[in-house]
């Protein structure tokens, strides 16, 4: 059974990250700015630190405390992108699935009424997105599988023959993609 | 089960991103603020003090949760004590009426009519006269 953290330890272990896991915490909360409308990214902090102070997420103290934040984070993301999709009808939409040239001419045809059709699709389309970038770099595309898969890092590397440097420089690609703006969640 | 498929998919593609970054390099991280428009050296200092204010708003709402339960508890008691005894008394005092021994007027009170106090009084007229549960155990 996993150990569950207490409220004072998730407190104090609030209060103890550094500067360098602050640091992270912002870029990862900006990084939602093109994903979500600007009213959800700024709640998306907020709502994260709530939660988990008053213990509707439980932290797992096997797992490591940030890594427990930013899940926390993607999952609230993901209630916030499907509470605006609700609140968007699918005809002002269209489908994730839809090929690029239908959904772009359709975000430009579509001004924002009752919410931006473009922001609500957007989270939907960030998994595509990188896919679409990466799609050509097998190692890159491991991690993203091997995580989607939930698998561990090891276990990825296993699975793929990679070796942890391979498994790193992935990392390191993927990172420099994803901030180089060349994927619209981060720009 | 499809929105399943996509939220496992957003999950672990996200994760992926998130673990590139906490992989990252400090100056990695400092240039992917800049990147976003964030100055690096006041990144820390903000979410800091965001999440000192979100414990301190915690910290108030549990005080105030604290102070309104013990608000609860108190009238839940005075409440719940008082009805309490009432019952035991007017339950007593049916037990002492149905004993053979109590005079015909006073056994023809049920009771049920009878205030809390005239219960009380009543318990008291009967002890005086030697009849009490005490006698009986």
């Amino acid at each position: 059974m996993k150990e569950i953290a207490t409220e004072d330890e998730v407190r104090a272990a609030l209060l103890a990250l550094g500067d360098d896991a602050l640091e992270v915490l912002t870029l990862r909360a900006a990084g939602y700015r093109r994903l979500l409308p600007p009213e959800d990214v700024e709640d998306l902090v907020g709502e994260t630190l709530q939660r988990v102070l008053d213990g509707c997420r439980k932290w797992p103290k096997d797992v490591p405390f940030m890594a427990f934040l930013l899940q926390t984070m993607r999952s609230i993301a993901w209630e916030y992108g499907k509470r605006n999709r609700r609140e968007i009808p699918d005809s002002r939409i269209g489908s994730a699935n839809d090929d690029d040239e239908e959904s772009e001419s359709f975000i430009e045809a579509q001004p924002a009424e009752g919410g931006d059709p473009a922001d609500a699709v957007a989270l939907f389309r960030f998994a595509e997105d990188v896919e679409r970038m990466f799609g050509d770099d097998d190692d890159v595309m491991a991690v993203i599988i091997g995580r989607v898969e939930g698998l561990s890092a090891a276990e990825t590397r296993e699975r793929f023959e990679m070796t942890p440097q391979a498994f790193a420089a992935a990392q390191k690609r993927l990172w420099r993609g994803v901030v180089a703006g060349k994927l619209d969640g981060w720009r | 089960m499809k929105s399943d498929d996509d939220q496992k998919r957003f999950d672990g593609t996200m994760a992926a991103v998130d673990e590139a970054m906490m992989a990252a390099t400090r100056t990695e991280i400092a240039e992917g603020l800049r990147a976003v428009g964030i100055d690096p050296a006041s990144a820390a200092s903000s979410t800091r003090a965001r999440i000192e204010a979100a414990v301190r708003d915690r910290g108030k709402k549990l005080m105030q949760a604290a102070a309104e339960q013990v608000r609860r508890d108190r009238e839940f008691k005075v409440v719940a004590g008082g009805r309490s005894d009432a019952v035991d008394s007017r339950a007593k005092l049916a037990r002492l009426l149905a004993r053979p021994d109590v005079p015909t007027t006073l056994a023809a009170r049920d009771g049920r009519s009878m205030s809390d106090a005239d219960i009380e009084s009543l318990i008291q007229d009967l002890a005086e006269l030697g009849i009490t549960e005490d006698e009986q155990s």
